[in-house]
């Protein structure tokens, strides 16, 4: 392959990973718990040594890719900036495993893996791309991102091993595992992978082999070594008491994913042995290397799935993803040939014509990949982190608020994550204020906003469709210090006192509500305090909404003076005195599933009438993502 | 050229591994797997109806390597209590652990986290734990970002490495 066409695959590959991922991530539990390591690291020199929870109890993880994130960040490579980098390695991964597939089976095996290579799960003409899902969301930033490129880097050394490049190759390959396994534990089947390879060289197998097993051990414990000690006492305290870590959460029970994997994986090898033909020795080579990369991590999870330790997804295997593409791509490319060299011995007069179309797969693959640039779109109204870190910039250094008033009166309908990214995007006075100012924070499609913003009204654009708005609004409803009541399933009431306040300093959670229910009680009342604001009115609107998970509820109570309006879903507060006002919730309704009932306050509209009537309006025409 | 390179990063990866870590993370106290027997032992017991209120429930425990965390639901609250082995700043202290308090709803909640934290410390003997023999959990900023640049630079020189020497061949 020319250096032109090369260049012109990585600038395809450069712009359908930024049209689908974006320049920024989208708002995301994993970012958000690995922005708050990164910035304690950062900011306060307190470093895990650990890395963060894994989804198996019990079990610390991705303290690699924290390390490689705090290196980011001490560049000066924030958290879009990595975002950015993670799309380009995406373009990076296509590539390498184009030039793997080009150096064991020529053009047409390299088109296939262009074709095949769109890992990220993506849209194009409303379709669900790609074959081969390799479990990672492409507009989030967390650890799982990153195993992609590490499993193409070791389809492509894997290769070069098997054609025997001998110790360099070697030890590359085993210091990429390594890191895999820092980034995600399930990625450590790679070590086991990297010692095959050692045994599948042509020369010096076993010294290869132990050279790969000692550069993978060393390197993989050297890089976090408190990890991996806390995981195998885990582990052995759970021996000791005669059971397994459990895994925390769902997940799928359906093996096709990994069935499938391992069928290609496992066939095309099968395969590969019976081939005949001019270039047999090197598919016999490649299918090997998709083998030994793909098969450990393939049965581990198979292994890990059955016993309860993990589900069958593909994030599990994400790293062996690549050498999955790798096979089909080589073995369906050794098909296409070999019916082409059939053709040809039974029909002369089509040589010519077959090879030009080999000559021209590579360019084709460039065309298709031009138009799925052009059709690739996705998660365009998502909240994103630099619409979150310019709304939080806009009300730190332009409205002078402090974290409390954060906390306590800034409202989204994405609940509490927005309050632990923002706390953590950028530093806070840390002072209560008492004011009664309030703001709404949303993303939506720019589209559904009118073409005038009211003047307190900020849009910050978030790309071709998108925009993060951040609405500020006066309420006289005091969400920092209210009643909170629930009537529990034998139907005895409870009351307490509750308030919007961040959680004192020193304490191991974040934006943790301690006085609001974690259980969805079949109803749940707040008692606000409203004080009016001289000379305007005020406006509440319970929103629904068909694309945010709300947890909808009513306006049971007024003060005097004031009215409720839409049959309870809303209320006009007038009046001079002070009062309160009863918000009801009844989790389990159609209007509040129980799966959108979270431990913090649900999102409830409130200030001045156009602002609250305005936002409203843009919730209720938002639609979910197709 | 490239073996020098090589050779540079295997040295530096466990060399860089022994640096400097923040000891004040840690208190240096560790703690056994048969802790967690002795906690059993008092939930066998009912020893936390004891010291909690009417309605509290014991929801989970958790004996890490060197703290302990129990959690308790109220009703509709958590109440979540870690209990730290050796001396550290803390809510309250024991014989062999300081008591912090993770989340409770009020101050009375708080008092009856500490009574059910006394009780875990009063039942675990002194005898159990142990000098810890693992690091500590937390790294300085200059060891994790150079363990961070170390990654990096692997990672790149693995793709030179294997971009230019699988374009040679095919070139």
């Amino acid at each position: 392959m020319g250096r032109l066409l090369l260049l012109a695959i990585l600038l395809c590959e450069v712009a359908y990973h930024l049209r689908l991922g974006g320049t920024s991530p989208i708002l995301w539990t994993d970012t958000v718990f690995e922005e708050h390591e990164v910035q304690s690291c950062l900011r306060q020199s307190h470093c895990s040594a650990l890395g963060t929870s894994a989804s198996i109890e019990g079990i610390a993880f991705a303290n690699g890719w924290l390390m490689l994130r705090d290196f980011l960040g001490s560049l000066g490579i924030g958290t879009d900036g990595t975002h950015v980098l993670i799309q380009l390695l995406r373009a990076v991964e296509a590539l390498l495993l184009a030039v793997a597939a080009f150096r064991l089976s020529g053009r047409t095996a390299t088109a296939l893996v262009l074709l095949f290579g769109s890992t990220a799960a993506g849209l194009a003409w409303h379709v669900t791309l790609p074959l081969f899902p390799d479990g990672t969301l492409q507009p989030a930033l967390y650890n799982v991102v990153l195993l992609p490129f590490l499993g193409a880097l070791l389809v492509l050394l894997g290769v070069l091993i098997r054609e025997g490049e001998g110790a360099p190759a070697v030890v590359l390959a085993a210091l990429v595992a390594a890191i895999a396994a820092n980034v995600h534990v399930a990625a450590a089947s790679a070590g086991v992978s990297v010692v095959l390879l050692g045994l599948a060289a042509p020369r010096r197998r076993f010294a290869l082999a132990a050279l790969a097993l000692v550069v993978f051990a060393g390197a993989a414990y050297s890089i976090s070594p408190a990890t991996w000690q806390h995981d195998l006492r885990e582990i052995t305290q759970h021996l000791h008491g005669q059971s397994i870590p459990r895994k925390l959460g769902g997940g799928t029970a359906d093996r096709s994913p990994v069935l499938g994997a391992l069928a290609i994986v496992g066939l095309g090898w099968l395969a590969s042995l019976a081939w005949k033909g001019v270039k047999a020795q090197r598919l016999r080579s490649g299918m090997t290397v998709a083998l030994l990369l793909a098969g450990p991590p393939l049965v581990a999870t198979w292994v890990a799935g059955s016993r309860g330790l993990a589900s069958y997804e593909a994030r599990y295997f994400s790293h062996a993803v690549p050498a999955v593409i790798f096979a089909a791509a080589l073995l369906l490319g050794s098909i296409l040939s070999a019916l082409a060299s059939f053709c040809v011995r039974r029909f002369d007069t089509l040589a010519t014509p077959l090879e030009r179309v080999a000559r021209l797969l590579p360019y084709l693959a460039l065309v298709l990949l031009l138009v799925r640039v052009r059709h690739a779109d996705y998660f365009n109204d998502e909240p994103r982190v630099a619409g979150a870190e310019q709304a939080a910039r806009q009300l730190r250094d332009g409205h002078r608020w402090t974290w409390p008033m954060v906390f306590g009166q800034l409202h989204t309908p994405e609940g509490r994550l927005p309050m632990e990214l923002l706390e953590q995007l950028i530093p806070w006075p840390i002072e209560a204020r008492t004011t009664d100012d309030a703001a709404y924070l949303l993303t939506v499609d720019r589209s559904l906003l009118p073409d005038t913003l009211p003047p307190s009204w900020t849009r910050f654009n978030m790309n071709s469709t998108g925009a993060a708005v951040l609405a500020m609004t006066h309420s006289g409803l005091d969400w920092k210090h209210f009643e909170l009541c629930w009537k529990d399933w034998s139907g005895r009431d409870s009351c307490q006192p509750c308030g919007l306040i961040p959680n004192p300093a020193g304490s191991d959670t974040q934006a943790i509500l301690p006085c609001w229910p974690d259980r969805p009680y079949p109803e749940i009342t707040a008692r606000v305090p409203w004080t009016p604001r001289p000379g305007s009115d005020e406006r509440i609107i319970m929103p629904r909404s068909k694309r945010w998970s709300l947890c909808s509820g009513d306006v049971a109570r007024v003060p005097d003076g004031s009215s409720l309006t839409d049959e309870g879903l809303g209320a006009r507060l007038k009046g001079t005195a002070a009062g309160t006002v009863e918000l009801r919730w009844r989790p389990g309704s159609a209007a509040c599933p129980v799966e959108n009932y979270s431990a913090f306050p649900p999102l409830v509209l409130a200030g001045e009438t156009r602002t609250v009537e305005l936002l409203a309006q843009v919730i209720a025409s938002s639609r979910r993502n197709p | 050229m490239k073996r020098l390179l090589l050779t540079c990063l295997l040295i530096a990866l466990p060399v860089h591994a022994d640096d400097s870590v923040d000891q004040d993370a840690e208190t240096g106290r560790c703690l056994p797997p048969t802790v967690g027997a002795e906690i059993q032992k008092l939930i066998d017991r009912k020893a936390f109806a004891t010291v909690t209120p009417a309605g509290w429930e014991l929801q989970s425990t958790r004996v890490l390597s060197h703290r302990i965390e129990l959690s308790f639901a109220d009703g509709p609250r958590t109440n979540r209590l870690a209990l730290i082995a050796g001396n550290t700043e803390a809510d309250a202290h024991g014989q062999q652990f300081s008591l912090r308090v993770l989340q409770s709803s009020d101050a009375a909640s708080k008092e009856a986290l500490l009574r059910a934290g006394q009780l875990v410390d009063a039942a675990i003997p002194a005898s159990s734990i142990l000098e810890c023999q693992t690091q500590p959990r937390k790294f300085t900023r200059a060891r994790a970002i150079g363990t961070g640049a170390l990654e990096a630079l692997a990672l790149l020189v693995a793709c030179l490495y294997g971009v230019s020497r699988a374009r040679r061949v095919v070139s």
